[in-house]
């Protein structure tokens, strides 16, 4: 792996080009690098301008009719990256996947209580309720500590 | 009312019923090979008719379940709500002119079912709260732990 580093003057924000002719571990683990340099996640609103959002603001990921979006208390963008790149991407920021289309963050949620069947309903932060599929009930458990045997 | 919620709801609500109705569909002809009684053709209209307007009751109820004001409540509330309008569209939409069936045993059979439905459903319910209370206190331990990377309120517009 080659390292080129160039300065620019008139540059307003840093950027970072990774080249690769194989999206191996070593990209893998260089773009979560660069991801957990800055904790910020790249975010489109809804005029098209992209903002950083910082991980900690975000309450839960969702993918709708093949678009990813991040919701806050506030605002709702879209992201570019995959649910599977995102759910890499946070694996060490308290995030878990609840469903096929969801991923969660477990600091936003308020309240745990049982749903219909072997789901759970995760009351969030701002007063939104997300499900959690039976599937996941066991990583979700692992994740804050229990047993994963759902 | 949200139109896409309310497609949702017919969208899932179909897979449901349809395959309840072939289920039953299916013991209605095990029932009859084993008494060798012959199915007429009325009877499984009938069974489709309750399962045409048992499939709108289904759509509902998603939709009712899917609201803001039913996610804050217990699930069980909205299957209680609706479980005594599923119980009187299937017997009244079966045995309609069914002379063994009168109107005051359709009543005991109602109070029966609701009283039998409420508890089973109770049960569940308070065991199902113990394991999530238990969860519960998992999460707070567990958001005590990570409150460096804690989630924060985002006071700006709506973008």
């Amino acid at each position: 792996m080659r390292l080129f580093l160039k300065e620019i003057k008139d540059l307003k924000e840093t950027e970072v080009e990774i080249r690769y002719s194989v999206r191996d571990e070593e990209v893998e683990s260089l773009i979560s690098a660069v991801n957990s340099a800055h904790d910020k996640l790249i975010c489109i609103k809804d005029n098209g301008d992209s903002v950083p959002v910082s991980f900690t603001k975000i309450l839960y990921f969702e993918a709708v009719d093949r678009g990813v979006f991040a919701y806050t208390s506030a605002s709702v963008y879209k992201i570019r990256n995959t649910l599977y790149e995102l759910e890499e991407m946070c694996r060490s920021k308290s995030f878990v996947r609840i469903s096929k289309s969801t991923i969660v963050s477990l600091n936003a949620v308020r309240k745990i209580s049982p749903g219909e069947g072997r789901k759970l309903r995760l009351l969030l932060a701002n007063g939104e309720t997300v499900i959690v599929s039976r599937g996941f009930v066991g990583d979700l458990k692992k994740s804050i500590g229990m047993k994963g045997d759902a | 009312m949200d139109s896409a919620r309310i497609k949702q709801a017919f969208r899932k609500a179909f897979p449901l019923v349809s395959g309840v109705f072939s289920a039953s569909v299916v013991l209605l002809a095990g029932i009859s090979a084993l008494y060798g009684e012959l199915i007429y053709p009325e009877i499984v209209f009938r069974l489709f008719l309750v399962f045409v307007m048992l499939y709108f009751l289904t759509v509902i109820r998603m939709y009712v379940a899917g609201t803001r004001w039913a996610c804050n409540k217990p699930y069980i509330l909205v299957n209680i709500m609706f479980a005594p309008l599923y119980f009187l569209l299937a017997v009244l939409g079966l045995f309609t002119g069914n002379a063994y069936l009168g109107t005051s045993d359709l009543l005991i059979y109602t109070l029966m079912f609701i009283i039998s439905f409420t508890i089973a459903q109770l049960v569940v319910y308070v065991y199902k709260k113990a394991n999530t209370d238990k969860m519960n206190d998992a999460l707070n331990e567990f958001q005590k732990e990570h409150q460096e990377d804690g989630y924060e309120e985002e006071n700006f517009d709506r973008a």
